[in-house]
């Protein structure tokens, strides 16, 4: 029995602390920012998750700092060798690369971030487009103090609101530059300046062509990409009701489903993108009572013809100004049919693909009520089925 | 009792050898005089008839055991005055003659041992000595003041009977006897304590109770030396099976439900004059998570009941381990949110984590100490403080840290869920702290490990410690971490009781 506990106890006395630090003495890092530096390779910053000091509750201070580098992680431990406590980057949500820094590849950043023991590979990876990456950090934020969970929110945010860009974590980002299928892509954020305050926004989505930045996509060609890449979860379209009128209506999409087949047929690849819309009226600017059998499908088709020629449109766009198979057609094709893909792979497969749409929406709801408001037999009662 | 060697011989037992019975009666009293010199609680009466048949006798009792009504009434009385049916003058001193015709009291024995007689007269019978015989009447005339039955201050439940044991052993004899209404019910008598004398029963169903486990029990019984056992945690500690572990092995309770239930279940239960706390063995793990409540009510709410203390008893032990090996080493566990706040509140507070946790646990321990020992009505004063000062106060002056404060209190709540375990929890908590703050989380994990293999390699009386916490036979698990309803429990536990049918159609 001593011998057991003299030796637990040396066991316990000898293997020391190696890896213990009080948590006030670590500098939680927010976000890492890449920019191209002026002398050196790099300009590595991280957003510091800033405490009040005495421990008061007061709110969290974002603080930035930066630092310069041959190499990314040369550039990081230059900064923990100018601060007085340790960076800890495991709470660290966002990496946002400037524009240069995408354009010359990701590889290199990539692989500090997967080679590091602190980094998740769970981070968000983003582009900026005109404005530097670490200025991102120091933008106005309507949320949160820390502007990388702000970043982090906003993300999480467009994915169940409108769907406009997509999330892409890093080991995502990694399958991704991996496989020859399909092109990389990346939400984009930029500046908004107005007035005196610059915000954080949302630019639209940045596409790769192998780890380097092809080019960046609007928010309307996002938003199509989404659809194509069955990505949408909720969204909102806005169609003319009639073509000469100023009058529209808005309807929300609450369910989205897209599938993509191919067929082969004389040498000629066909892609089928089916899309399947669930949505609801969310506003009608019209007086006109459309809310007949008749009115409805017409509404209804054209939705779905608005849908058909858009995708059909930015998919003939993306063949010919940029080449990056960014819907995946390449890894569908794999999929439904690796012989053909191992003959195509090689060639410039996506450019010469064609591309068939067909939407089918379904309306599902058109709020409490079914006409306008300005009609004269319009009633709250009846229609929402109040008090009689 | 000058040198060494003779206290020793003495410490086994008070030496009669010197004193001896003689056949006469003035002798005796020289004697029993001598045997309790300086016992001012010592009474004898003598007393001589001058009718016939002439009886020349004497009394020995101490005064306050024996009770005066019943000497007075059953045994004097007789001799002074009546006499149905006269006998010869030449027995007139016999005893037997006196046993079957003179005597009005119901249990009365005959010994010419010196030593069981004066322990009789000290356990408060009354030895009736006459002229001319060497042996001795005890007449039991026991009478002495006990507590009346309560309800057990510790073990109160919402439901089900309330009468708790006493001091007295021949009480509680009767508190087991009056619900288990058979002659299956065996009551084994023995002594412990070379000084004290204490009466111990052994209590158990004949024909239920592994009789294994109760020689092993008497044999454990028979070989305790010491001078005197106060409470049943005396043959607890002396007949235990792993004697180094903080962990309980027999169970103990002031309630003689309980105890019926379990002597129902074959195992024994172990009765101590003068003290309300009975010893049950064997003894199982899963018992220190069972109240009575969970078989007086509903069984789904008493399996919540359990399920809640089993979860209790996990977070109790883990969770200080658990925020020191997170907090000191693993931040990248946690979400976001909760690191940035545990970092928040722990800037400015001097003391290192580890440290922290200990203090504030210690500091929760005196209070629930001192909360225990103190008189009721003090406890008001003291939960302020506890709450007021240590909480509130010590968060704001930067001496520790909110979060601490919640762990502790945590901890805190969830260890009186589990008070039956309260020793081993304080322990192993305190050593998951030291783990975790050395080694991390694998240090926790390899606390956790020595915690386990250590409970797993108990036993209590030859049974296994955690038998049935890994059963699927649902006769097995029945009782274990839910409690299934009555018309289920169709079997005893197998290796408890070597009769394990306890009711053969049972299913509703």
């Amino acid at each position: 029995m001593k011998k057991i506990i003299c030796m637990f106890l040396i066991c316990i006395s000898l293997c020391g602390c190696q890896s213990y630090s009080e948590i006030e003495d670590v500098m939680l890092v927010g976000g890492i920012a890449v920019d191209k530096g002026e002398d050196e390779n790099y300009k590595v910053s991280v957003e510091i998750v800033g405490m009040s000091e005495g421990g008061e509750e007061g709110p969290l201070q974002s603080k930035v700092i930066s630092s310069e580098g041959k190499t990314v992680f040369s550039a990081l431990s230059d900064i923990n060798s100018a601060t007085s406590k340790e960076l800890y980057l495991s709470q660290a949500t966002v990496i946002a690369i400037s524009e240069p820094v995408a354009r010359e590849g990701l590889i290199d950043i990539i692989d500090v971030i997967v080679r590091d023991e602190e980094l998740r590979i769970t981070n968000d990876v983003i582009v900026t487009k005109d404005c530097a990456a670490a200025e991102l950090f120091t933008l106005e934020s309507a949320g949160e103090p820390i502007r990388s969970y702000e970043i982090q929110g906003l993300l999480e945010n467009e994915k169940e609101t409108v769907s406009v860009t997509p999330r892409v974590r890093v080991y995502e980002l990694i399958d991704i530059i991996g496989s020859s299928g399909v092109s990389a892509i990346l939400p984009a954020f930029s500046k908004e300046q107005s007035e005196e305050k610059a915000n954080i926004s949302v630019f639209g989505t940045a596409v790769f062509r192998g780890d380097k930045l092809d080019r960046f996509l609007d928010e309307k060609e996002s938003k199509i990409m989404m659809l194509i890449l069955g990505q949408t979860r909720r969204g909102v379209i806005s169609e003319p009701i009639k073509t000469d009128t100023e009058e529209y209506m808005t309807v929300e999409i609450f369910d989205c489903r897209t599938k993509v087949t191919h067929k082969q047929q004389n040498g000629e690849i066909t892609m089928y993108i089916d899309i399947n819309m669930d949505v609801g009226i969310n506003e009608l600017t019209t007086k006109e009572d459309i809310m007949t059998m008749e009115g409805r499908q017409t509404l209804v088709e054209k939705i779905e013809k608005r849908v058909e020629r858009d995708t059909e449109e930015f998919v003939r766009k993306m063949q010919t100004e940029s080449g990056s198979d960014v819907f995946g057609f390449g890894e569908r094709i794999y999929k439904q049919n690796p012989k053909l893909w191992r003959k195509i792979k090689d060639t410039d497969y996506f450019s010469s693909l064609k591309v068939k749409t067909k939407a089918k929406v379904t309306l599902r709801s058109t709020g409490f009520i079914n006409k306008s408001p300005s009609r004269k037999d319009f009633r709250l009662s009846q229609e929402k089925g109040g008090e009689k | 009792m000058t040198n060494k060697n003779s206290s020793l011989k003495n410490a086994k037992e008070y030496d009669f050898s010197s004193f001896a019975l003689s056949q006469h009666l003035s002798e005796n009293i020289k004697t029993f005089k001598k045997i309790f010199e300086n016992d001012a609680m010592f009474k004898i009466r003598t007393c001589s008839r001058g009718i016939p048949p002439e009886l020349e006798c004497a009394l020995f009792f101490v005064d306050g055991m024996a009770g005066s009504e019943l000497i007075n009434g059953s045994i004097i009385k007789p001799i002074a005055q009546v006499i149905t049916e006269p006998w010869d003058t030449e027995t007139a001193n016999n005893i037997d003659e006196i046993y079957s015709k003179l005597l009005y009291a119901g249990e009365v024995k005959k010994s010419s041992d010196l030593k069981e007689i004066v322990e009789s007269i000290i356990y408060g019978d009354t030895a009736l000595m006459t002229e001319g015989e060497k042996e001795v009447l005890i007449i039991n005339s026991k009478s002495w003041e006990t507590r009346s039955i309560n309800e057990p201050e510790n073990e109160k439940t919402l439901r089900g009977p309330k009468d708790g044991f006493t001091d007295a052993l021949l009480k509680n004899s009767s508190l087991i006897r009056r619900r288990l209404k058979t002659p299956d019910l065996k009551f084994k008598s023995l002594t412990v304590g070379t000084r004290t004398n204490t009466t111990v029963c052994l209590c158990y169903l004949e024909s239920v109770v592994n009789k294994k486990v109760l020689k092993e029990l008497e044999v454990r019984l028979k070989k305790i030396d010491i001078d005197g056992a106060l409470d049943t945690n005396y043959l607890d500690e002396l007949t235990r099976d792993n004697p180094y572990t903080p962990l309980k092995t027999a169970g103990v309770t002031e309630r003689p439900d309980v105890v019926v239930g379990r002597i129902l279940e074959g195992r024994i239960a172990v009765l101590l004059d003068g003290s309300p706390s009975v010893m049950t063995v064997p003894y199982l793990f899963i018992e220190n998570l069972q109240t009575d409540d969970d078989y007086y009510i509903n069984y789904f709410f008493s399996s919540m009941g359990r399920l809640l203390r089993i979860i209790s008893l996990l977070i109790t032990v883990a969770v200080p381990g658990l925020y020191v090996a997170i907090a000191a080493f693993h931040r990248e566990m946690i979400p976001t949110n909760l690191a940035l706040s545990i970092a928040q509140a722990r800037q400015g507070v001097p003391l290192p984590i580890t440290i922290e946790c200990l203090v504030m646990l210690l500091v929760f321990e005196l209070l629930r100490e001192s909360g225990m020992r103190m008189p009721s009505n003090v406890g008001t004063a003291l939960s302020i403080v506890g709450a007021i000062v240590i909480g509130q106060a010590a968060v704001d002056a930067k001496f520790v840290s909110a979060p601490m404060v919640i762990v502790v209190a945590v901890t805190g709540i969830t260890g009186l869920m589990v008070s039956k375990l309260k020793g081993a929890v304080i322990l192993y908590r305190t050593l998951l702290v030291l783990m975790a703050s050395v080694l991390g989380m694998y240090g926790f994990i390899v606390g956790i490990i020595l915690i386990v293999a250590h409970t797993v390699s108990l036993t209590s009386f030859g049974v296994s410690y955690t038998a049935y916490l890994d059963s699927y036979r649902v006769q097995e698990a029945k009782d274990i971490y839910i409690r299934f309803p009555w018309w289920k429990m169709k079997e005893r536990p197998g290796n408890i009781s070597e009769n394990i049918i306890r009711q053969r159609g049972g299913e509703k």
